[in-house]
């Protein structure tokens, strides 16, 4: 089973974009959750991802993902 | 008193005239015996020999001279038309060369993916070295996979990965893997958590 594909399937129905997943575990709780997402705010010079792991930044909750999830 | 063999005459000493098994190592001057005297087929035992020290000055140009391992059950997915990293800073697989003359290989063995998608992905991906905080990437392949069938899948781009480069320093070099995504999809690598080993060997110059 995959670590993370209800997570991002939830997280592309509720059209969030430009995110990094990274976790050694299945993403299961909020602080998984926390652990593994960030968002991408932007690009750097050489093309790089600048990546948040700020929750303000996100636009969207654990809460929201777990719900979307739970319809999968 | 007497004296072994014949009479010696005119101070010289001839073969014949010393007594086998006579002559002991206190009569060899210090330094005395070179390497021309010592017969090509002696065959001298290793235990007779002083232990050597395996250093890198006396290995032959292209031996290996370091090797760093590191195991990796990391899984990584993200949906950016931006190089990705796939491990976080503090995770990169390190490696110091000994010499900056040295050349380093690196080996990733990871599954590769374009996530779980229909339709058509297109990804890129690239080896990223950073030293002292600057970056140099090495474009290794672009991947493009279609799976038409109804559902999501995961498409395997294959598990192997690497380059081989002349860094030009004995500062630490972290080493990562990137991907970006084409296709308004997704790159994913690792997605079921699997151990994946990543390698980088200095090779002497």
């Amino acid at each position: 089973m995959s670590l993370f594909s209800k997570v991002s399937q939830a997280l592309e129905n509720l059209k969030i974009t430009k995110y990094v997943i990274r976790t050694d575990t299945l993403i299961d709780t909020e602080e998984k959750f926390n652990n593994a997402f960030t968002i991408v705010t932007g690009v750097d010079a050489d093309g790089n991802s600048i990546e948040s792991s700020d929750p303000n930044d996100w636009g969207v909750t654990w809460s929201q993902v777990k719900a979307e999830m739970e319809k999968l | 008193m007497g004296y072994v063999g014949s009479i010696v005459t005119q101070n010289v000493v001839d073969t014949a005239n010393i007594a086998d098994a006579s002559i002991t190592t206190a009569k060899l001057a210090d330094s005395a015996v070179t390497n021309a005297k010592v017969n090509a087929s002696a065959s001298i035992a290793q235990s007779k020999l002083a232990t050597l020290a395996i250093t890198h000055a006396n290995m032959p140009s292209g031996s290996i001279v370091q090797v760093v391992t590191m195991n990796k059950t990391t899984a990584q997915e993200h949906t950016n038309a931006s190089w990705t990293d796939y491990l976080s800073d503090a995770n990169t697989l390190k490696i110091t060369p000994t010499s900056s003359s040295n050349t380093i290989i690196v080996s990733m063995m990871v599954d590769r993916g374009n996530g779980n998608i229909t339709g058509e992905a297109h990804n890129l991906w690239r080896l990223k070295t950073t030293i002292g905080g600057s970056d140099t990437t090495y474009t290794n392949s672009t991947t493009v996979v279609k799976n038409d069938s109804s559902g999501y899948k995961y498409g395997n781009m294959g598990a192997f990965i690497g380059h081989v480069f002349a860094p030009n320093t004995t500062s630490e070099i972290k080493i990562n893997l990137q991907s970006y995504v084409y296709s308004s999809k997704t790159a994913t690598i690792n997605p079921y958590g699997h151990n994946v080993g990543f390698t980088a060997m200095e090779v002497k110059a």
